[in-house]
């Protein structure tokens, strides 16, 4: 018989607040030539199908771009693997004059979205 | 009603609705305080409502360590519940006949100071020489008492609070945004134009300065949806507050003339930025 799988205990608050980010060591980053955005390559995984012969006429990107404004620039400055993410918040709560909660929603969102799409990672 | 929080505690739920209520604040890493409320036809019999409940809670195996409480003129008790220690208070404010349940959610000890300021400051605050007072996420608002809530936006660096009379028909609208530097990129009087000119006509703009800021009003008329409809007037004042650098709006819809409602626009918003706590490292 399979035994029921363990309930994991959610994370608290602080347990989330104190987790580091790390940025993804294959990313590249640069600025475009006028630093208006800070562009990320994030590198693509083969997908298993893509064997010879179809790999000879499909080719899929090598790595997908993401476009961040200055926002998103200064987050991915943050997220060095140094600050956690109560840190990140109050930087940015710093910066654009917000309240903790007004930049733990803006912050959040963004990371989560970086998350999502392999820029970035968490350790809790 | 009004509530005295220490100034890490954030308003992070809210409800709406006309005969009863609910908001609850967090400092940093949780919940704080409840405070819930319903409009009711009298006062309760307190002993026995917390008997019952407590009780009802000691049966269902929810609350142990029980210490009934009377303070400032709540009803009330300590325990502790579902591993949380928790003070519950309960009062009926004749003034606005509601009964209001405030619940406070300690971390580590409980702190009988802090729960006597809480449970002692709140009050009921009903309209004062024809207004409405309203004072939460950064705004101090005074609508006129015949004015009934409508609908509030809470989102991280954007507020908004809506206001309507159902009888005139007259509207008021008041918001907060953060985060200036980053999306406005043209002056404070550009803004206000564009945000006026889905439905005003015949905008005029003058500045004012009050306490050294530079205040942009617009006057005009507005078409309200329905062609059945008469123009009404519009006023609205829009500035940049320096000491939170967030900008500031308040416009004001007349559709009829009503005692009371026509009031002078840069009366009904006041920034409050000593609501946005600094962050210093």
């Amino acid at each position: 018989m399979i035994p029921p799988p363990t309930p994991t205990k959610r994370p608290s608050w602080q347990e989330m607040l104190k987790s580091r980010i790390y940025r993804n060591l294959k990313v590249t980053s640069e600025w475009n030539d006028k630093h208006t955005q800070f562009i990320l390559k994030i590198p693509t995984k083969r997908p298993s199908y893509l064997f010879p012969p179809i790999s000879w006429v499909v080719k899929p990107p090598a790595y997908r771009t993401l476009y961040l404004d200055q926002i998103g620039a200064d987050l991915w400055d943050w997220c060095d693997g140094r600050n956690d993410v109560e840190r990140v918040i109050e930087l940015f709560a710093q910066k654009h004059n917000l309240t903790f909660h007004e930049s733990r929603v803006s912050v959040t969102t963004y990371l989560k979205d970086l998350l999502k799409r392999g820029a970035l990672a968490v350790a809790i | 009603m009004g509530i005295r929080l220490p100034s890490d505690w954030e308003l992070l739920q809210f409800s709406s609705e006309f005969t009863r209520g609910r908001c609850a604040f967090a400092d940093r890493y949780q919940f704080r305080l409840e405070l819930s409320w319903s409009i009711v036809k009298g006062e309760p019999d307190y002993t026995r409502m917390i008997s019952d409940y407590t009780s009802k809670l000691e049966q269902e195996k929810k609350l142990t360590g029980k210490e009934l409480i009377k303070k400032a003129g709540w009803h009330g008790f300590f325990g502790e519940m579902n591993g949380e220690l928790t003070s519950r208070f309960g009062r009926y404010l004749g003034e606005i006949g509601c009964l209001v349940e405030c619940v406070v959610l300690w971390t580590g000890e409980r702190d009988p100071d802090l729960e006597h300021d809480l449970v002692s400051s709140i009050r009921a605050c009903p309209p004062h020489e024809g207004r409405q007072q309203w004072r939460a996420f950064g705004m101090h608002v005074f609508p006129p008492a015949t004015a009934a809530f409508d609908g509030c936006v809470a989102q991280p660096a954007r507020t908004e609070f809506n206001f309507t009379n159902p009888k005139s028909g007259n509207k008021w609208n008041f918001s907060r945004y953060g985060m200036v530097k980053s999306w406005l990129f043209a002056d404070v009087e550009s803004w206000l134009k564009s945000r006026l000119q889905t439905d005003a006509r015949d905008l005029r703009f003058y500045h004012k300065t009050m306490h050294a800021v530079d205040v942009v009003f617009a006057e005009g008329v507005f078409k309200p949806e329905g062609i059945h409809l008469h123009k009404g007037e519009l006023q609205a004042a829009a500035w940049i507050a320096p000491e939170d650098g967030r900008l500031y709006q308040v416009t004001q819809r007349l559709r009829k003339k009503h005692p009371g409602e026509q009031l002078p626009v840069e009366t009904l918003l006041i920034s409050a930025p000593e609501f946005t706590p600094r962050i210093t490292s």
